[in-house]
């Protein structure tokens, strides 16, 4: 009787368990296949918009960017920054496929560049030639994508397991979906990439212009005694190592502890001339004791004291009890925003906190630019929206769309409850920029 | 648009008159005695924008963040007052402003502790200058803390002011820091500041996401997105180092990969050329 209890008692846990776990099972799937599905989804896009992309190159090259050329190519721009939005979900993260993720980049800023900011002109003879360049490369990566997109549905490859490959421990060498991709990188990767380097810049090429630096190469020594001097930290252990090959730049990073209060400070410095290009020191700040303004004088007279001279505070923003500050370097009355400085000072007794100033390094060569306008503020003025209420107004330098240093007019001005900054050309009273002022 | 505004002075200045005749000694509690330059917070530039929005310079939200706004209704008040207009609040302007406006600072600092809706011209009555009144629901009133309101802020001893870097949202600095704590918090400070500085420059290189979620939630990016890490609640270490990124610190010198040696064996990865180890964290290009 009571073996039997047992038996029913058991069969039903059981029961219950192997339901339980069939439903998990069931769960599971379904998230799993959720994942995989939009795998799949953003995979097939991609190839998609290739595909378009592809064609619109070939329409572009028959009409010229007047006229209906202009359409495809403002369309390409927008279908390149979809393309590169489905790469961003794949799980490619790990993966060789940055030379294609760059040629979508490249097509996409070629496009607005052509479409967008030149308006109404023609191509120029080169702008062909890149043309022609982006159109046979699109249609190798076409192909290639095709190709894989192909062996996926014939042997019902997962997505999923392309994501299990390449987070496992083994290097992922057998899977069909990895060296596909692999193999329309390299094809990418094997063109002559002949680009204006205007096209391909960003920001972080900030990093690589600081190879230019010139001076005497220092020691490792003398860059533990230049952060000492700059830091003002007598009693720190001092650490340099040098940067690794990525870094761009020769330099050395110097690790200052100060044990006594459990501070450290970070310094990176270049090989050549034994320039600091940052330093950062964190300690735990007190109850805010000095004003954003005394905290800006503090930046101030660090700058003037290690020899950064005619800089002008630009911006000022306090964070809770630390003061941030951007100084631009003013050659006579221009104003240089992209040779900046940035510093952290702390808003308990005014120490400078952090300190950066790799745009100030790279841009050494803006001082040489001609800082004549040819308009003058009055005619620049002509070309701005006139319900804009011009409060200030001085000459300045930028960096352009295209990374180029440009002299410009900057007006900032008043619309309602809105401020602008307005940058207009100086030399051909063109708007370079408006910007709405947030902060 | 000027006719109003003149209107509205000379309205503002007849009160002000009247109270500053019946209030004389109301200057002792003003303004600390700081220079008050753009791009501050804080209580006195609370008191600040309220004493300039009495007098209608100031016709933007009291909220503690000397912005463009202020600034410009600074500038006005301190050329109609024939002060030097330079945008900073020192002493003589400082002087001037307390002489001309009334600050009633329990008014203004309660309603910015309960996030209401207010503003502060002069010659309004109070009451009917706050969003609990401008909602026009009395019962709300009798119940102190009020349901719907912020009832925590109600017990911050020390006012937030919400000040952002220019291009960022405060859930993007949230969800960075998210990122940051779950990837890196037991690294070093400047390791998580370079964590930051990563998700930053991916954001600018053309080989990733263009925007902080993109990069973050790229999938296999980051370790910490993958087993649910992220969701931890950060601390306010993570939330400085994101400051610090965001305000263009790079402590990886423009790294747009990192790995720990210990766990990572993809041969790829370490392939990149490297610039340098922070931490437990190899930092490459």
């Amino acid at each position: 009787m009571v073996r039997n209890v047992i038996i029913a008692v058991l069969a039903i846990a059981l029961i219950v368990t192997g339901y339980w776990g069939y439903r998990e099972h069931r769960d599971k799937n379904a998230v799993l296949q959720h994942a995989e599905n939009n795998y799949q989804q953003a995979y097939h896009d991609l190839t998609y918009y290739i595909d378009k992309i592809h064609d619109h190159l070939g329409t572009v090259l028959a009409t010229g960017s007047n006229g209906t050329g202009a359409n495809d190519l403002t369309e390409i721009w927008r279908l390149s920054a979809l393309a590169r939005g489905d790469i961003g979900q794949l799980p490619l993260t790990l993966l060789p496929f940055n030379k294609t993720a760059e040629l979508l980049s490249n097509i996409g800023n070629f496009s607005y560049q052509a479409s967008v900011k030149n308006g109404k002109q023609p191509l120029k003879p080169e702008d062909y030639k890149q043309l022609e360049s982006l159109y046979k490369q699109s249609g190798t990566v076409e192909k290639s994508l095709r190709d894989v997109q192909q062996v996926i549905m014939d042997h019902h490859l997962r997505w999923m397991d392309v994501e299990m490959a390449l987070a496992s421990q083994k290097q992922p060498a057998d899977n069909q979906v990895i060296d596909g991709l692999r193999a329309v990188d390299q094809k990418v990767g094997n063109f002559e990439n002949d680009w204006d380097p205007a096209v391909t810049r960003t920001q972080l090429n900030e990093w690589d212009a600081l190879k230019n630096l010139t001076g005497r190469p220092i020691s490792k020594k003398d860059a533990q005694s230049i952060v000492r001097r700059f830091l003002n930290i007598q009693n720190g252990k001092y650490v340099a190592e040098p940067l690794g090959k990525g870094s761009g730049f020769p330099a050395y990073t110097v690790t200052v502890r100060e044990d006594r209060y459990g501070n450290t400070a970070v310094a990176t410095v270049a090989r050549k001339g034994g320039h600091v290009v940052w330093f950062v020191k964190y300690r735990d700040i007190k109850d805010r004791r000095i004003s954003l303004y005394r905290a800006s004088n503090a930046a101030g007279a660090f700058l003037n004291r290690h020899g950064f001279k005619n800089m002008a505070l630009i911006k000022s923003d306090q964070y809770d009890n630390v003061g941030v500050f951007t100084f631009a370097r003013k050659i006579g009355d221009v104003w240089d925003y992209p040779a900046s400085i940035r510093m952290k000072v702390a808003l308990d007794n005014g120490e400078v906190l952090a300190f950066d100033d790799r745009g100030y390094l790279a841009h050494q060569s803006d001082a040489s630019l001609p800082l004549k306008p040819a308009i003058t503020a009055e005619a620049a003025k002509k070309g701005m929206n006139q319900t804009i209420a011009v409060q200030e107004q001085h000459l300045a330098i930028i960096e352009n769309d295209l990374g180029n240093p440009v002299l410009c007019y900057e007006f900032i001005g008043t619309k309602g409850s809105d401020t602008y900054r307005v940058l207009v050309n100086a030399a051909d009273g063109r708007q370079e920029k408006v910007e709405l002022m947030t902060a | 648009m000027q006719k109003t505004r003149q209107l509205v002075l000379a309205i503002g200045l007849g009160i002000a008159f009247v109270w500053s005749a019946a209030f004389a000694p109301n200057a002792a509690n003003a303004f600390s005695p700081q220079v008050i330059q753009k791009g501050a917070t804080g209580d006195d530039v609370v008191e600040l924008q309220a004493r300039l929005q009495y007098i209608g310079f100031y016709r933007g939200k009291i909220d503690g963040v000397f912005g463009w706004q202020t600034y410009w209704a600074l500038r006005n008040f301190q050329q109609r007052y024939g002060l030097k207009v330079d945008g900073l609040a020192g002493a003589d302007t400082k002087k001037k402003l307390v002489s001309v406006t009334r600050y009633d600072k329990k008014f203004v600092m309660d309603n910015i502790r309960k996030g209401n809706r207010f503003t502060y011209y002069g010659g309004v009555p109070l009451q009917r200058q706050t969003s609990e009144s401008y909602r026009g629901q009395p019962s709300k009133a009798g119940a102190p803390g009020g349901k719907g309101g912020q009832p925590a802020a109600n017990t911050a001893k020390k006012t937030n002011y919400n000040h952002l870097p220019a291009g960022f949202s405060q859930s993007d600095i949230n969800l960075m820091a998210n990122a940051v704590y779950g990837e890196a918090r037991g690294e070093p400070y400047i390791g998580q500041v370079a964590v930051a500085a990563v998700i930053l420059n991916r954001i600018q290189s053309p080989l990733f996401p263009d925007t902080v979620a993109g990069v973050i939630f790229q999938p296999g990016a980051f370790t910490a997105v993958q087993d649910g890490q992220i969701w931890l609640t950060p601390n306010q270490q993570a939330k400085q180092a994101v400051l610090d990124a965001l305000n263009g610190w790079d402590p990886t010198n423009g790294a747009l990969y990192y790995f720990n040696p210990d766990k990572a064996t993809s041969a790829w990865i370490w392939s990149r050329p490297q610039v340098g180890k922070i931490g437990k964290h190899i930092f490459t290009k």
